[in-house]
């Protein structure tokens, strides 16, 4: 079923933290929706409630039910003994026969320019290939929707847009729901279809911009982006430095 | 690069050869065979004992006994450790007899199981009680190591129980399993070996050092410590290749 | 710590007084009188059934001359000990008397004191010869150790192949736990010594005594070699020093040994007084545990002959070889 999904009312404390108030936004079906905000502001908890990891005190995940979920985490979170193909491997092999398995590990290995190094260990690969392998698993799992913790945070700025095109390669294949955090402006802009932008704790969708321009002709950091970020940025209530306390 | 391989081999062997000087001066002085034999005299016991038709067959069952300890212990604290590391409370349950365990001064477990067991099963029996709370701390601890992280991720992607055991918490406790094995071995065989010298299995390792000693051949006793020694460093060397060929990450 | 610190001191006094009392400054023309301490081992058995009396009364063996008498509880022990001359005389199995001299322990043979004192013992009457232990499990203690060596000896003597027409278990270590054990009935079978077979005997009336290993021991050998098994030795260098106190010592155990032959009932008592075996059994045990006094000396042939047979059996037995003259002590 095709559905937006509806965060309503969510509220989440941790002892006299409020992290989340009557927080609510909605995440367009088969969109890249972008969560920019500060580090350490509860954007991980946010993802985390929305994966079903941790409940919320009150509030409703609406069109959520039988959503099944795929995740991109901050580490990479790849098994150290096995290889980039068993690591793929190991999320579908419930759920698909050995046959399609072969087809479909194939096909995106080949995607993210891996399928050469599909007998290595993680420990042979370099950061941004381990986080090419990971991508290419959570696209591998025949989720509904897409879940991203600052999976490119660390990666330097080559890096970066190499595996940032990878993904957008990938996505254009198989256009999923994807809920998408970051602190970082010119990734939320590269990748995001809808951005919203949180404010400090209790968190609140302070501002929310669609990005229309094709995915393909969009330029890192320049031309449309950047007029984008500007705008983002004269907003006053964009200086979030100092404004979230690390728990 | 390689002088120095050579170098460190010239190094042990002279090392070695130190030893043994001492040990042949110390001999002499002693001047009784029966309190300190030679190395030589040793030598020349080994050389009775090789060829004797009981040779083989104490080396093989005192092997088996101590590789059948082993592998129960294995099991066993592969099992309960797994458990213990999920659930705390099946720690809190299984930690008064892990202590007792570990804490029972060996000749106990002997006498014990000499009352309890037949003569073969004996030194299976201590060689598995000695061993077996060295495996379950191990894997109780490569539990506590797990990275939870890849266990969460195992859990988004809704891996079956099963297989997160096997592929995940398995590999991962496995390099902690090996050390204790190694460890477990190391003092396993000298149990397995006392035991044998108390309930006198007719083939056994344990059995023929103490038929030395009575008949007051010391350098039989001797000898029959250097194969004892040399099962010890075999299995060592195993278990370090196995871990090589095994951990290859 | 003051308290601490005096009594230390006293202590340097009293024993700095005492070491100066038995060494008296040697003065022209006066011997020194040096104070003997004769260390003697029985082990528990019939080697204590001989001595009791000595045991008991602890005579003296010449002025200065204090004694020791211990009971150990079986022959590695006693021979551990030896090792490192804890004892002066021992009791021992005659074959481990040579095997020690044969090693150069420094110990000698002194006198002979038990000849014989192995019965097999079953709760199956229908047992009468070697042949009909075939395919049955004898229990033994102690692998190695001289009742098993002289029962393969008998077994291949009759032609029984020790380990495969029959099954020797050694599971049961020590001799009084063996006996335990037949006394419960858990073992049917059992090779034992005196005073246990009496013991065993009479506690549970289902045992008996099947086979004498001494009679068939005759019946190889004649009686010109009987079955020197239990011995005496002496510390070589104890000799040599004290020919007197050996000498001494001989004298009293040879009285020693008849009054026990004569005066069971009294020996029993004291055997229960010092051993703890019951008086009644240890007096019934004593007639069937050939205990008779012989210097080595006069013992030599027949000792010779009985360790020549355990060599030709199997040479570690008696240590290797034959011993010299060296091994029996004379005056």
């Amino acid at each position: 079923m095709q559905m937006d999904i509806q965060l309503q009312n969510i509220t989440k404390q941790y002892g006299a933290l409020r992290v989340y108030d009557n927080f609510s936004l909605t995440v367009p079906d088969q969109k890249v929706t972008c969560i920019l905000g500060p580090s350490g502001c509860g954007k991980t908890t946010l993802l985390n409630m929305v994966s079903g990891l941790i409940k919320p005190d009150s509030g409703e995940f609406k069109g959520f039910t039988d959503k099944t979920i795929s995740y991109l985490f901050q580490e990479q979170r790849l098994l150290p003994w096995k290889t980039v193909w068993q690591n793929i491997d190991f999320v579908i092999k419930d759920i698909y026969t050995k046959q399609q398995r072969t087809e479909i590990i194939t096909k995106y290995l080949k995607m993210v320019n891996l399928y050469d190094f599909r007998n290595y260990r993680p420990d042979k690969l370099s950061g941004g290939m381990k986080q090419r392998v990971s991508i290419a698993r959570a696209f591998v799992f025949p989720s509904d929707a897409l879940l991203m913790d600052e999976p490119f945070k660390g990666l330097d700025m080559e890096l970066k847009i190499s595996v940032l095109n990878s993904f957008i390669g990938l996505w254009q294949q198989d256009r999923r729901t994807v809920i998408f955090v970051t602190h970082d402006i010119d990734e939320a802009l590269y990748l995001g279809d809808k951005i919203y932008v949180l404010s400090g704790l209790p968190s609140n969708v302070k501002q929310a911009i669609n990005v229309t321009v094709p995915k393909k002709e969009r330029r890192y950091g320049e031309g449309r982006l950047k007029e984008l970020k500007d705008e983002l940025f004269s907003c006053s209530c964009n200086s979030w430095d100092n404004v979230c306390i690390n728990q | 690069m390689r002088d120095s391989t050579t170098a460190t081999k010239l190094l042990h062997i002279a090392s070695v050869a130190f030893f043994v000087g001492i040990w042949w001066v110390a001999a002499v002085i002693v001047g009784s065979e029966i309190i300190l034999p030679t190395p030589l005299e040793t030598i020349r016991s080994l050389l009775v004992i090789i060829p004797s038709p009981n040779f083989w067959p104490s080396v093989v069952a005192t092997t088996t006994r101590g590789l059948a300890g082993f592998f129960l212990s294995l099991v066993l604290g592969l099992m309960i450790g797994i458990l213990a590391g999920l659930s705390k409370t099946a720690r809190i349950l299984i930690q008064p007899l892990m202590i007792v365990c570990r804490s029972t001064p060996v000749m106990s477990i002997i006498l014990l199981a000499l009352i309890w067991f037949e003569t073969n099963q004996v030194p299976v029996f201590v060689g598995f009680l000695i061993a077996f709370p060295v495996i379950f701390a191990n894997v109780t601890e490569g539990i506590k190591s797990v990275d939870q992280k890849l266990v969460d991720m195992a859990h988004i992607y809704k891996v079956k129980k099963a297989r997160v055991v096997f592929e995940v918490y398995l590999p991962a406790i496995l390099p902690y399993l090996i050390a204790g094995i190694s460890t477990a071995m190391g003092v396993g065989w000298k149990v397995v070996i006392a035991a044998e010298v108390l309930s006198q299995p007719k083939y056994a390792i344990g059995t023929n050092m103490n038929l030395e000693k009575i008949f007051l051949q010391t350098g039989g006793v001797f000898a029959w410590t250097i194969v004892a020694l040399l099962l010890s460093y075999i299995s060592e060397t195993g278990i370090r290749l196995l871990q090589k060929k095994i951990i290859t990450w | 710590m003051k308290q601490a610190l005096i009594f230390s001191l006293m202590m340097l006094l009293v024993t700095g007084c005492s070491s100066n009392q038995t060494s008296p400054s040697p003065q022209a023309g006066t011997p020194v009188v040096e104070e003997v301490v004769v260390n003697i081992a029985v082990i528990t058995g019939p080697t204590a059934l001989g001595m009791i009396k000595l045991i008991d009364e602890e005579p003296s063996l010449g002025d200065n001359v204090t004694t020791h008498y211990e009971i150990v509880l079986s022959p590695d022990i006693l021979v551990s000990k030896l090792l490192s001359g804890e004892f002066d005389i021992a009791a021992l199995p005659t074959n481990l008397a040579a095997t020690l001299y044969n090693k150069g322990a420094g110990y000698q043979l002194l006198a002979m004191n038990t000849w014989g004192v192995l019965y097999i013992v079953s709760t199956d009457t229908s047992i009468s010869s070697w042949d009909d232990l075939k395919g049955r499990t004898i229990n033994t203690f102690g692998r190695g150790a001289t009742p098993d060596v002289v029962l393969r000896y008998l077994l291949s003597a009759n032609s029984i192949d020790p380990d495969k027409d029959v099954t020797i278990d050694y599971s049961i270590p020590q001799q009084t736990g063996l006996a335990s054990a037949m006394i419960a009935g858990k073992v049917d079978t059992a090779l034992l010594p005196e005073p246990l077979v009496t013991m065993v005997t009479t506690k549970n009336s289902d045992l008996k005594i099947v086979i004498d290993l001494q009679s068939e021991w005759e019946k190889i050998h004649g009686a010109d070699i009987p079955m020197a098994q239990g011995s005496l030795v002496v510390r070589k260098e104890f000799a040599e020093k004290n020919p007197e106190i050996v000498a001494a010592f001989l004298t009293l155990y040879e009285e020693s040994i008849s009054w026990v032959n004569t005066n069971p009932e009294q020996a029993g008592v004291l055997v229960e007084k010092h051993i703890g075996i019951p008086a009644k059994i240890a007096e019934k045990a004593i007639p069937r545990s050939n205990i008779r006094f012989m210097t080595a000396m006069d013992a030599r042939q027949p000792v010779e002959r009985y360790l020549e047979v355990l060599y030709n059996f199997s040479p570690r037995t008696v240590g290797g070889k034959m011993p010299d003259e060296g091994f029996y002590y004379s005056h």
